[in-house]
């Protein structure tokens, strides 16, 4: 089975064409796929959504029906951790910032004008709390000294090691980023968002995100080439210059 | 660019790696997380809800503080010939008749040779010291306007009127004339307010029973007799019988009980007492002995200064160079105090007396800077002029 059936919902569609492109009839995992087929397509609770059903949906969450909360809640939560776990990594917090995301997104569901914005609304909340759980973060520094095991790390349990290492080098990295420039950075290189929608839920222009991006990128590249994890992470395929000393 | 390949290269592997770790994660079902949602979004309601009244209620604190403040009326201010009056100053009229003009239109007018002394100020009225001679005020009415005529042992309650009232300090004795409103006077020796009607002349006096007087010809009403009502006091203590300005009884009973024990007991307030009771019982030897007694054990008391005064008053023609000192002590020690510009008058009359001109210029000078409208300003320009 491609998805695991902890998922709420799959798409048959990607599953179909990976079986009949590959002729494998056991189970797939990622690690068996090459770096050029991803898994998870970008909008896999909501390919296709018409305004009529987006429409009926939010109608419902104005008005509080629980019907409709569930249907967010099962269409979208799948997004929410995504773009989450993009910017943040996977965190012992990962559940709290989630309930934060549609807490927030019942109470101001009436601000949203038009029903087909729902997805890029969600996006904006999830990168709202995930601005604000960095920014408790760095305010909690000291924590680090006090109390480490306090501090959400990154849980990666059941990947390969080398991949493990390289991920945990990879948000300590941009851990070091401004907020801004980090959510930028990661949901433009790890979740893949085109410049528009990321200028969209960053509530910016696009012109903000390209110059963000560019000093995230300069930061990202002086100090990832000074981490041995990320140095193989970057180096595949295209050699990444490293920094002159 | 090869370098925004690469990151996206490395980007892609990042979400792989995620996603591999996301596969086998505890997820808490669609109805529990609901439930918690909305635990949590209605636990945020009510506080907010419960911020909201706490903010509400302080604002309404706040608004009704601000309007108490704002609407609290402002205290009266006063001016006597154009000048602006200040409380505890005394004013005495010479030649002419002064006036003292409030704000809320009431106006107290001093009759030749009279003299008074605004005691306080209030946003509904005044409290005024009759010392001696006659005032006439014309009280403009208001429903918490609240005045009052103080005269030896009286108190003329005002409301809003017009009425003459005349003290006259050798007799203690006091004339009310009522031409319209309507007064009530209160005092040690009366039993109950003594109310005053349109017209009627009321004459009263804690010593004797006075005589009625003519009323005004315009006046229908017949004048009434004032009576003297005594509060039947068993026993009445040598002060109680003090306040009622029963001096010789109350001396007497003073002296029943000894006037060194009550000395050697008394405080700063009771021994000022017993001092002013002597001198008003015209004992002027036990005064000053007391008078003394306060200055050496209460030196740095209102009622040691007090006491300074009353010496100076009393060494005023017999010893005027004894008076000019108690006088400077009384300046130096309470240079705003209640007595400050009598003591300053009398310093200058005495300096003038015996010819001392410089001093006297100078204390003259200080006088028209302090009271500029005091009873003996005409002295003090007089005094500078030549």
């Amino acid at each position: 089975m491609l998805f695991s059936s902890k998922w709420p919902r799959a798409d048959p569609t990607v599953h179909f064409l990976f079986v009949v492109r590959l002729g494998r009839s056991r189970p797939l995992s990622d690690a068996m796929l090459p770096s050029r087929l991803r898994l998870v397509t970008p909008l896999p609770e909501a390919p296709v959504d018409d305004a009529e059903t987006l429409g009926d949906l939010v109608a419902g969450l104005r008005m509080g029906r629980p019907n409709a909360q569930r249907q967010l809640l099962e269409r979208f939560s799948p997004f929410v951790e995504r773009v989450l776990t993009r910017i943040l990594g996977v965190t012992s917090d990962l559940e709290d910032l989630e309930q934060e995301v549609f807490v927030r997104v019942f109470e101001r569901v009436g601000e949203l004008r038009e029903a087909t914005a729902l997805r890029g609304f969600v996006a904006s909340v999830a990168v709202f709390v995930a601005r604000e759980a960095l920014r408790a973060k760095r305010r909690r520094w000291w924590l680090f000294f006090m109390a480490p095991e306090a501090t959400p790390e990154i849980e990666l349990s059941g990947v390969d090691p080398v991949a493990r290492e390289a991920v945990r080098a990879f948000y300590e990295v941009v851990s070091k980023l401004p907020e801004d420039e980090r959510i930028a950075f990661c949901l433009r290189y790890v979740e893949g968002m085109e410049l528009t929608e990321l200028a969209a839920v960053c509530a910016c222009s696009v012109s903000t995100v390209k110059r963000r991006l560019r000093g995230a990128e300069v930061r990202f590249a002086r100090w990832s080439a000074q981490r041995a994890e990320l140095v193989d992470l970057l180096e595949e395929g295209t050699r990444w210059p490293r920094s002159k000393r | 660019m090869a370098k925004v390949q690469t990151l996206r290269s490395a980007g892609r592997r990042v979400a792989m790696t995620l996603d591999a770790a996301l596969v086998d994660r505890e997820r808490v079902s669609i109805e529990e997380r609901l439930g918690s949602i909305r635990a949590l979004t209605k636990e945020r309601n009510d506080t907010r809800r419960r911020l909201r009244v706490a903010m509400l209620a302080a604002a309404v604190v706040v608004a009704t503080v601000i309007v108490v403040v704002m609407r609290r009326p402002s205290e009266l201010t006063f001016s006597i010939a154009g000048a602006a009056g200040r409380a505890g100053e005394w004013v005495a009229a010479t030649s002419e008749p002064v006036a003292m003009e409030f704000s809320d239109g009431t106006r107290i007018t001093l009759a030749e040779d009279a003299r008074a002394r605004v005691i306080e100020v209030s946003a509904h009225g005044a409290r005024i010291a009759l010392e001696r001679g006659r005032l006439t005020a014309e009280v403009v009415h208001r429903a918490e306007a609240r005045w009052a005529i103080v005269a030896g042992p009286f108190v003329v309650h005002v409301v809003g009127t017009h009425f003459d009232a005349d003290w006259d300090a050798a007799l203690e004795a006091l004339t009310v004339k009522l031409f319209e409103g309507r007064v009530e006077i209160t005092g040690a020796c009366l039993s109950e307010a003594r109310p005053v009607s349109v017209g009627e002349s009321v004459r009263l006096s804690c010593r004797q029973v006075a005589p009625p007087t003519e009323a005004p010809p315009s006046t229908a009403p017949a004048p009434s007799t004032a009576a003297v009502a005594r509060s039947p006091i068993k026993t009445p203590s040598w002060r109680e019988l003090f306040r009622r300005a029963d001096y010789r009884a109350a001396f007497e009973a003073a002296e029943r009980e000894g006037i060194d024990v009550i000395a050697a007991r008394a405080g700063a307030g009771e021994l000022l007492e017993l001092a002013d009771l002597a001198r008003l019982a015209k004992r002027p030897d036990v005064a000053q002995r007391q008078y003394l007694a306060i200055r050496n054990r209460f030196g740095r008391e209102e009622q040691a200064a007090t006491a300074a005064f009353h010496l100076g008053r009393m060494s005023f023609t017999v010893a005027p160079a004894e008076a000019e000192r108690w006088f400077s002590t009384y300046l130096a020690e309470r240079p705003a105090g209640a007595f400050a510009a009598e003591a300053m008058g009398r310093l200058l009359e005495i300096q003038h007396r015996a010819g001392n001109r410089e001093a006297a210029k100078k204390t003259a000078e200080r006088y028209l800077t302090a009271f500029p409208n005091g009873g003996h300003a005409a002295l003090a320009r007089s005094i500078l002029g030549s």
